[in-house]
């Protein structure tokens, strides 16, 4: 019997495919997946969404809120700013044709950032550092029938729908990746992806929002005024793919498109207001 | 947008650097296999009669080995996708061989000249710990046959 | 080629020990097995998708060991054994090991 060890060749226990080619294939279709189910996941939040009924979304939101609980107890109270806002507010909605049973609130928060969004329930949040910034009512006007627009394409809940069910599947998969960089390329995907859906809200809510400006001053004057001063607000040079907004330019060339159709006119300015008094919370007007 | 930066830098590093890491052990591993290629090695537990009194002697080696960043991620991808993970393959290729050198090199410290009954055990050392595992521990042992002169 | 884990294969004899073989191989489960196994976890019972996926997993590693075995010229593998680990959540690796002979 004879024992020997003759050398075994190497090459049999090792797969044989380059390791980068390996790499950027399993990357890429791994990302095109993310991409493609959520895709397909923002459809059907936007689908199923819109079968909350408004008066729904109201209530719920109505018991959770902090309104009532800053609600002015008495006339003294209500400060001129919120009456002329609520004033402002209610001109939009007329001319926004809004579907039955929705209704619409502006809330005026005193915090310095420039910002102003559309929540559940048809609540408006206008942030005093932003109405500081307005040149004249009409750039106003047009932030506030902006988030009319959100409200009345229902932007609010779907965009929360989508958010719930697209974090879910996302960190499902980044959790069964156990590798950081692999759950973040998995994570972006699934984030770009998410992102073009609110870019595309916004710009059906500045079209929508063009159209109420026009119906109620009659010209568009103003509304570029507002994303000139967005754009020069922004300080992060971010990407556009990275943001959930459309970029500033790309906001005024759709309004200088139609500002052949409406033209340009008179601006009204917005009348002054006493300081902001940190130390008193804001105060809705009582009532709708 | 940083991190992202970050971390393909480390993805490049580990490719560039950890690959190179990777070849020159495997050249390690092909020349130490050479040197005792004359050491045999069995799994098998019987032990052929020798014409000279033989003694025995438990060896062991044992080695543990860990992958780069780049591996990790491209083994993290797969896990979505399934089927064969080529960078664990390699890793484990490497502790292996390692393994059974090193269990050959005590055998050539005691004196012996042929290993019988060789047996591999691996197991994975921080799986428990977190995320980020690629350390795998291979624990391979033998009976050395030392024969007396 | 005859693959056994027995060392002394009856009726025949070994003419030549040619040392040891190896086969191994690292498998990962997919995201589809993954959610059905994590729904099976409720009700309990065989893994079915799991099972399949290391019996292939060792068939593949048997192969390896057969492939190392033929290229140095054996014709049987003795004693073999397998271990299975897992490297890492998620993948497991199944290896298979035995000693490479020439029997008449």
């Amino acid at each position: 019997m004879k024992y020997e060890n003759p050398k075994i060749p190497e090459g049999i226990n090792v797969s044989t495919e380059h390791p980068l080619i390996d790499f950027l294939m399993l990357a890429v279709g791994v990302a095109l997946s993310v991409c493609a189910i959520v895709v397909l996941l923002a459809w059907s939040a936007e689908y199923a969404a819109r079968f909350v009924p408004f008066s729904v979304e109201r209530s719920l939101v109505e018991k959770a809120f902090l309104t009532d609980r800053y609600a002015a107890k008495d006339e003294a109270q209500v400060r001129d700013i919120d009456i002329y806002l609520k004033a402002l507010t209610q001109r939009l909605v007329n001319a926004a044709n809004l579907p039955e049973g929705m209704t619409v609130r502006s809330h005026l928060i005193e915090d310095e950032t420039i910002n102003a969004y559309a929540t559940l329930g048809g609540n408006i949040f206008i942030l005093r550092g932003l109405f500081e910034r307005m040149p004249n009512e009409n750039a106003l006007a047009m932030v506030i029938a902006h988030e009319i627009a959100h409200i009345k394409h229902r932007d609010p809940i779907i965009a929360m729908a989508r958010g719930i069910s697209v974090s879910f599947i996302t960190s499902t998969l980044i959790g069964m990746t156990n590798n950081s960089l692999a759950g973040g390329i998995v994570g972006q995907a699934g984030l770009f992806t998410a992102l073009r859906f609110s870019r595309e809200q916004e710009t059906a809510a500045d079209a929508a929002a063009l159209n109420v400006l026009a119906e109620v001053y009659g010209h568009l004057g103003g509304a570029t005024d507002l994303f000139e001063i967005l754009g020069a607000e922004s300080t992060s040079r971010v990407p556009e793919f990275f943001s959930s907004h459309p970029r500033s330019e790309r906001r005024i060339s759709g309004v200088s498109g139609r500002t052949a159709i409406s033209g340009n006119g008179p601006l009204i300015p917005l009348p002054t207001f006493p300081q902001a008094n940190k130390a008193t919370p804001y105060y809705p007007v009582p009532g709708k | 947008m940083f991190e992202l930066l970050i971390f393909f830098c480390l993805l490049v590093v580990g490719y560039l650097y950890g690959g190179l890491v990777e070849r020159r052990h495997f050249a390690s591993i092909r020349e130490r296999e050479s040197q005792y290629q004359n050491l045999l090695t069995f799994s098998t537990r019987h032990v052929p009669p020798f014409d000279s009194p033989v003694t025995v002697a438990l060896v062991v080696g044992s080695t543990v080995v860990s992958i780069d960043f780049f591996k990790r991620t491209a083994a993290g991808l797969r896990m979505l996708v399934g089927g064969r993970v080529s960078a664990y393959e390699s890793l484990l290729e490497r502790a292996r061989r390692e393994a059974i050198l090193r269990m050959k090199e005590e055998a050539v410290r005691v004196g012996a000249t042929q290993i019988f009954n060789v047996k591999l055990e691996t197991a994975s050392i921080t799986k428990g710990a977190g995320r980020q595992v690629g350390c795998v521990e291979v624990f391979a042992y033998g009976t050395g046959i030392i024969v007396s002169r | 080629m005859i693959i056994t884990n027995i060392e002394v294969i009856p009726d025949k004899t070994i003419v030549k020990h040619l040392g040891m073989v190896q086969g191994n191989t690292v498998r990962a489960k997919h995201v589809g097995r993954d959610f059905l196994a994590g729904l099976k976890n409720i009700v309990g019972g065989e893994l079915t998708s799991y099972t399949e996926l290391l019996s292939e997993a060792r068939e593949e590693a048997v192969a390896r060991m057969r492939k190392q075995a033929e290229m140095i010229g054996a014709n049987a593998v003795v004693n073999v054994r397998f271990s299975t680990s897992s490297v890492t959540a998620g993948a497991a690796e199944l290896f298979a090991y035995g000693t490479a002979v020439v029997v008449d």
